[in-house]
């Protein structure tokens, strides 16, 4: 074998039985009360991989010095400088490779860990919330929480027993109750950007072309809106005839096309949430009529572009979720780059701040639970303050109306306060990407989740949305060090293995084996140096991200190391070689 | 004798990097306690380190020369008597204030407080569930407060707040609320410190200069050998990169111990036996005197048993 394999099959060996030891660290602390089973192994994964580049460094040292400590080869001086040195090239190969692998695996890593830890709590937190829910007869309450529980580990054996006894529930509260659900209230019309000629006009049309809905509906606001249009009354009569006679002489029929044109008018009166409400329970009833179907599909489309669905936000709590959100957004058109304090600064004028319990991120959309969004004078005077259950952010807007899909197409409605003067209640315009904002309240909340490119994008975003930056500064301070802590590791282990390593005694006598056995003693008894190593590290990048809270900590804290490194060369490459007893030399 | 005093050189230079860097590890910890470090505070807190620190480093100097001696001085004695004596000299620095009252003064005195700060305006701070941000533009100002802690709602504004930079708080709608600049902790250098049964010898030293100069030689003696005593670890296995290692757990091991003979426990017992003793020797120095007989019974030991080889001078 080439002399310099040697080392890098050691240290592959050591980091490989390391990787193994931590999955069964992992596996070992596994516990159901913290980590939704089903996401067992990918927390195992994350947890056991993390561990591993946590250790990484300490595991180099440790296979090269041992493949260097146990070589045998030459007993001079000159012999083990050359030894060193042909160890050189697997210490920069492996620290490298592993450098590379810890910076780019390790924030997906610890995104991963930390969404299964959010989501595992959300569900443990969900699944109680459901039983009491049950327990205490809300079972609306308790059913939107089994749903989250199902977005996140729909085939978790608690889960399905929570379910069973809701079903349970819910069949003798329906039995117990006769009287059927209250239709929704019809929004009023906003008639007043049509004339009611331009209404008749289109009822003609309408008329014309077989569509007896639209005729009807536009007659009827025509004459609604103008009582002397006497042609308007006569055609929504004829078109309600004709309604009427497809529905023919059965009340039922009747009745299903009054709702028919009940959610008409609300589609058309710019309610699609309540139209799409309409027809979803037309279409339970009816899923074959033609109208039901083109209306429904219609006011599905338009109900999503100012309202979401609530099972989306259920979708993303899968992703796990970031908690206590706070956001306060610069002024339009401010560049990320200014200060906290700057956009605090009077010239700033209106603060917009936005809090939420949580948000959760999926498919270009951000989704926050019980958001709250406030928008305060230069004066200090608050101009508006909007509650909502849950938002959505996406393209530009911030939904705030939110439905349930299913079951009692339940609606969740912002609260307004001040706010909206003039336009549509169900959103807000606000220039914030869904990224941006993950990126923002990852600094503030789990940095090391976020990857390389980011953190360092994030670092200036933060302190612009009013974030502290220290933690986000110290984090990419620490990871920056992961290179460094590799290639130190890597030579030292390489030069402490050369410089200490046993006499061989002569030609050809090996590396006696039963030396190995001290092996797992070794590793214990250096222990104290690494977690000593560790400490100080994270001490550097703590004082670093205080001293400058922004990019500059990461070369500060870079020139620190560097300096460390050489003067931790220094120290091991100037030591004299000291090589145990040869065999012979035994007395 | 030339490799002797290599060795004695090289340990000296050694304990010198040593010092400086602890020196400034501890500074960069203790000036962390400011809303915001610099250098300047880093090396203050730096150089009124270096006295305490000095023992510490002196034994790991002694633990690194160890090596250095047991490779390059064939007789184990003069090894032996090499440690004693870098000891001697490493601890001595030490005492040199004392004798030499006019350098105590060139050594800064660390700073006991801070100027605390308010956080700074446009930033929300967390602090336990309770959220606060404020602006100040001009005369007025306002706050908004979120309390993650309570069910929702829970944002509330508050126009016509009032900033007490004394307090560090900040009074808005009837209530004061803390505004302190929150300050980055880092995780603790040694925090199995507390599980020393005795004060560390970091702690300690300071404590020397109050006793007399025998009763301090006395102690540091103590010290030193039994640092010195701990030179079996070099020959603990035939596999030197394990005993190298081996060190590395002795050298906690050694501080643990020394730490024990500074205990309380020890110290009462000591106060007890005295009376027996004819009050010929000073409570203080039982402990010092059964330390240095450790170490000089560990270094008997060593130095008895048979050498199994003839040191390389490669």
């Amino acid at each position: 074998m080439a002399s310099w394999k040697k080392p890098l099959g050691a240290a592959l060996l050591v980091e490989a039985i390391g990787l193994a030891g931590f999955f069964a660290a992992a596996a070992a602390r596994f516990s159901a009360n913290e980590v939704v089973p089903s996401l067992a192994f990918a927390w195992e994964r994350a947890e056991a991989l993390l561990g591993f580049i946590r250790w990484l460094p300490a595991l180099q040292f440790l296979g090269l010095a041992l493949a260097l400590g146990s070589s045998g080869e030459g007993d001079s001086e000159a012999e083990g400088e050359a030894l060193a040195a042909k160890a050189v090239v697997p210490a920069v190969l492996l620290s490298a490779a592993f450098s590379a692998f810890a910076l780019l695996a390790g924030p997906a890593l610890e995104a991963s860990r930390s969404s299964i830890l959010a989501a595992s709590a959300t569900f443990n937190a969900s699944l109680g919330a459901a039983r009491a829910s049950r327990e205490a007869g809300e079972l609306d309450k308790a059913k939107a929480e089994l749903a989250v529980c199902a977005a996140i580990a729909p085939k978790d054996g608690r889960l399905a027993e929570e379910t069973g006894l809701f079903e349970t529930a819910l069949l003798k509260a329906r039995q117990a109750e006769k009287a059927p659900p209250p239709a929704p209230e019809p929004a009023a019309p906003g008639a007043d950007r049509k004339t009611a000629s331009e209404y008749y006009r289109k009822a003609l049309a309408y008329s014309a072309k077989g569509d007896q809905f639209s005729a009807h509906w536009y007659a009827q606001q025509a004459s609604r809106l103008d009582p002397s249009l006497t042609e308007a009354k006569r055609l929504a009569a004829t078109s309600w005839e004709a309604l009427a006679s497809r529905g023919g002489e059965d009340p039922e029929a009747a009745e299903f096309y009054a709702r028919k044109l009940e959610g008409y008018g609300l589609l058309r009166s710019g309610d699609p949430v309540g139209a799409y409400i309409v027809f979803k329970a037309l279409a339970a009833r009816n899923p074959e009529d033609a109208d039901v179907r083109r209306y429904l599909a219609e006011s599905l489309a338009e109900a999503e572009k100012a309202a979401f669905f609530r099972d989306e936000y259920e979708r993303a709590l899968a992703g796990g979720e970031l908690r206590r959100v706070f956001l306060s957004l610069p002024a339009a058109g401010a560049k990320p780059g200014r200060s906290a304090s700057a956009a605090a600064a009077p010239e700033a004028g209106k603060a917009r701040i936005l809090a939420a319990a949580s948000a959760s991120f999926a498919e270009g959309a951000a989704y926050f639970r019980e958001l709250e969004y406030l928008e305060a004078g230069p004066g200090g005077a608050s101009l508006a303050l909007v509650r909502a259950p849950y938002a959505k952010l996406a393209e530009g807007r911030l939904l705030l109306l939110c439905v349930e899909r299913e079951g009692s197409s339940r609606v969740y409605r912002p609260s307004w306060s001040g706010l909206p003067a003039q336009g549509p209640s169900s959103y807000l315009p606000i220039d914030l990407k869904p990224e941006l904002a993950y990126r923002v309240l990852a600094a503030r909340s789990r940095p090391a989740s976020l990857d390389l490119v980011s953190a360092w994008r994030a670092l200036p975003e933060a302190a612009a949305y009013g974030a502290d930056t220290r933690p986000a500064a110290r984090d990419f301070a620490e990871r920056t060090g992961t290179p460094f802590a590799l290639f130190a590791a890597g030579l030292l282990g390489a030069l402490a293995g050369a410089r200490f390593r046993r006499r061989s005694g002569g030609p050809g006598k090996s590396f006696p084996r039963r030396l190995y056995a001290l092996v797992p003693l070794m590793a214990a008894a250096g222990l104290p140096a690494y977690l000593a190593a560790r400490r100080v590290d994270a001490l550097l990048s703590a004082w670093a991200a205080a001293a400058l809270p922004d990019r500059r900590a990461a070369w500060l804290a870079g020139l620190v190391r560097a300096a460390l490194l050489v003067a931790a060369l220094l120290v091991v490459a100037g030591a004299r070689a000291d090589r145990g007893p040869a065999p012979d030399e035994e007395r | 004798m030339k490799s002797w005093f290599g060795v004695l050189g090289r340990a000296c230079l050694e304990f010198l990097l040593i010092l400086s860097l602890a020196a400034l590890v501890s500074g960069a910890a203790s000036s962390l306690a400011a809303t915001n470090p610099r250098g300047g505070l880093l090396l203050a807190f730096a150089l009124a380190a270096l006295p305490r620190l000095l023992p510490l480093a002196a034994a790991a100097a002694i633990f690194l020369a160890m090596f250095s001696f047991e490779h390059r001085v064939a007789s184990r004695a003069a090894g032996w008597l090499g440690l004693l004596l870098l000891g001697i000299i490493l601890l001595s620095a030490g005492l040199a204030p004392r004798l030499l009252p006019g350098l105590q003064r060139l050594l800064p005195e660390a700073p006991t407080s801070f100027e605390a700060a308010l956080q700074p305006p446009g930033v929300g701070v967390d602090r336990d569930g309770l959220l606060l941000w404020y602006r100040q533009p001009g005369d007025g100002g306002d706050a908004v407060l979120v309390d993650f802690r309570e069910p929702y709602p829970r944002l509330s504004h508050q126009a016509g707040i009032l900033l007490d930079a004394a307090k560090l708080t900040i009074r808005a709608g009837g209530s004061s609320y803390g505004a302190a600049a929150a300050r980055l902790r880092a995780e603790p250098l040694f925090p199995e410190a507390a599980l020393l049964p005795g004060p560390p010898i970091w702690e300690r030293y300071a404590e020397l200069g109050a006793l007399p100069l025998p009763a301090s030689l006395a102690l540091l003696g103590g010290f030193v050998l039994l640092a010195t005593g701990f030179r079996f670890l070099t020959r603990l296995s035939r596999w030197p990169l394990a005993n190298a290692l081996f060190a590395v757990s002795g050298f906690l091991a050694f501080l643990a111990l020394d730490a024990a003979f500074a205990s309380p426990a020890l110290a009462a017992l000591a106060a007890a036996l005295l009376p027996r003793s004819g009050g010929a020797m000073p409570a203080l120095l039982v402990p010092a005197a059964a330390e240095g007989l450790l170490g000089l019974l560990l270094g008997a030991a060593d130095l008895a048993i048979r050498t199994r080889e003839r040191p390389s001078r490669g």
